[in-house]
């Protein structure tokens, strides 16, 4: 017998057909609920979260094509201050937390990729000590906290309920204006709450093109526009995420006609605000992109280093963005665009 | 490559026989059976034996990132007579010494937890599976394979009732399932790998006096170039003479420039 003779590639388990639980957890009324939700999913008894999930010489491309629950409870750095890499609409004390690490969707310009040592989702079950930790940091100010950067909790809401339960804190802490970042079309949740101010559901849009070729499992652009179209008539305040602005063949056509098709599913009225910014990543998750997806277009381009981060050149970044600026603003007023730059 | 241990010779020789390995007379102190495609260890029984013989032999054939671990043999079960694919290893006696593969890909086996003890028990505990060596091998193992592509299949043999293990009931065991064990093991994909520059590429960028530095990032954007569907060579072919570092500098910029494309 040889590698040739071998049988036809083994076959992959659907995603979560195995749950880790951290042991405290067993048992538990939260873990359990999320656990019936996969009924069909081994559950093996672990440690710590950190024993699976930061393993040394894991595969974040092959644990993406199988994924991973893994339960388990984080006790420090349960806040963290805003990234510079990440937009803040304008809020000078920005933070972000994530309840859930890892996301089902699998982008090939996200930086998860990067910054993960593998590819299994983590969902922290100690949510209320998060919920605890944001009121502390806020002290009784005006913050802005993200809590979908390292996931998208829309798309697991029907699992882990997180969404919601941000929201009703939302609603107790109209200081706390909370975004949530998502690509997900199944927005259906957004029915049963109260549209709030200090709630903010922040879509995640690409040109067709792209989003089919660089954004793997994720909703079309077609759905993502029923859905932001929905999250609006409900009275949501909807942000726009035309981020990562990403350089393609015919960038001008391509995005020239993304923005009129946004805008023609989408009620420019009832848009709170865009953000958008060229693609940008920090040299250390680069180069872990480019050992974990060593052909892939997005992680191998040659990018320029500037002010700490890889981009595309100054000149080109300049004239993408002054392009999309002209096509956004024929629909928004400037005042509600925030771009970012280095 | 496929590296498998087993504890005893028994347990190797349906698997030898399978893929066709001969002795690897280099190595003197265990038995190890190898061919281009397969290396195979017998590493004696008990956890310590199980570690330095997978080290010794694994720090003299280092594996590269797209390998595969095998670990085949019997075990101890209470009440339970298969072959069972292992999703978490433990030690005994220590709580924080466990290992956990990666559950990518289906087996046609059932899983189990498996406990590695010093030595062979006698009274088995309910739910799991026990050896003296699989925990061992983890550890000595994980360091260079990645987690989804170790394997533990193990095979029940007894109940602790130790006398009924002759060399002809370990063998009839393991022959059973051998053939569907190392087809699963062969049919693991492949790791995706960037394909090199090739030795006539090479042979040109050395020609532009680079840095080493200098000489990653020219590679960076050759991949890309190439991946862009650009002809490598051609374009290296084509620059101009390099004669200075300075002159370097300047190409390496040129070739960024050109294989980033332009979106204006």
């Amino acid at each position: 017998m040889t590698e040739s003779e071998g049988s036809p590639q083994a076959r992959l388990y659907s995603h979560f057909s195995h749950i880790y639980v951290e042991k405290n957890l067993a048992g538990s009324k939260r873990a359990e609920n999320i656990i019936n939700k996969f009924p069909k999913a081994n559950v093996i008894e672990i440690n710590h979260y950190k024993d699976i999930f930061n393993r040394k010489n894991q595969s974040f491309s092959a644990q993406k094509a199988s994924q991973s629950l893994i339960l388990g409870e984080k006790h420090a750095d349960l806040v963290y201050k805003g990234a510079p890499f990440c937009q803040d609409f304008g809020n000078s004390e920005f933070y972000y937390t994530s309840l859930v690490m890892g996301c089902v969707y699998d982008c090939e310009y996200c930086y998860l990729r990067g910054m993960y040592p593998g590819g299994n989702m983590v969902a922290f079950l100690n949510a209320e000590d998060f919920l605890d930790e944001v009121k502390k940091v806020s002290c009784g100010k005006k913050i802005f906290l993200c809590i979908s950067y390292d996931t998208d909790l829309a798309a697991m809401e029907s699992v882990f309920g997180f969404c919601a339960l941000w929201h009703s804190f939302a609603e107790k802490n109209r200081n706390i204006t909370i975004e949530l970042r998502t690509k997900c079309a199944e927005l259906g949740f957004l029915k049963k709450l109260r549209p709030l101010e200090n709630y903010i559901i922040a879509l995640t849009l690409s040109p067709e093109k792209n989003a089919v070729r660089y954004e793997k499992k994720v909703p079309s652009l077609e759905k993502r526009l029923e859905a932001g179209r929905m999250a609006a008539e409900l009275g949501h305040p909807l942000r726009l995420s035309f981020d990562p602005m990403l350089k393609t063949d015919n960038f001008d056509e391509t995005y020239k006609d993304f923005i009129q098709k946004c805008f023609s599913s989408l009620p420019a009225n009832k848009i709170k605000d865009i953000g958008f910014g060229a693609f940008r990543i920090s040299p250390s998750y680069l180069k872990a992109m480019r050992k974990n997806y060593p052909s892939s277009a997005i992680a191998l381009y040659p990018y320029e280093l500037q002010d700490g981060a890889y981009s595309y050149d100054k000149t080109e970044r300049d004239y993408m963005t002054s392009k999309l600026m002209k096509y956004i603003e024929k629909y928004i007023n400037n005042d509600k665009i925030y771009l970012w730059d280095t | 490559m496929l590296y498998i241990t087993t504890a005893l010779y028994d347990e190797a020789s349906p698997y030898i026989e399978l893929l066709g390995l001969k002795k690897d007379v280099s190595f003197n102190k265990i038995r190890v059976y190898s061919n281009e495609n397969a290396v195979l260890a017998v590493t004696g029984t008990g956890v310590f034996a199980a570690v330095s013989s997978l080290s010794y032999v694994l720090g003299r054939i280092q594996p590269s990132r797209g390998d595969v671990f095998l670990n085949v043999g019997i075990c101890g079960g209470r009440g339970v007579t298969n072959t069972y694919v292992c999703r978490k290893l433990s030690l005994f006696g220590d709580k924080r010494a466990y290992f956990c593969p990666d559950m990518i890909y289906m087996t046609d086996f059932d899983e189990a937890e498996l406990v590695t003890y010093p030595k062979p028990v006698g009274e088995i505990p309910k739910g799991v599976l026990v050896d003296t060596e699989a925990y061992g091998l983890a550890f000595a193992a994980s360091a260079f394979f990645s987690p989804h592509r170790m394997f533990f299949i193990k095979t029940v043999s007894d109940e602790g009732d130790h006398d009924r293990i002759t060399h002809g009931y370990i063998r009839e065991l393991m022959e059973k399932n051998a053939e569907k064990i190392a087809a699963f093991a062969l049919s693991i994909p492949h790791e995706e790998a960037l394909e090199e520059l090739s030795s006539d590429e090479l042979c040109e960028i050395e020609k532009l006096r680079m840095s080493t530095t200098q000489t990653k990032m020219l590679k960076d954007c050759l991949y890309y170039y190439r991946l862009r569907g650009g002809d490598v060579l051609k374009l290296l072919r084509e620059l101009p003479e390099v004669k200075t570092k300075q002159e370097g500098r300047e190409t390496l910029d040129r070739i960024r420039r050109i294989a980033a494309g332009s979106v204006i």
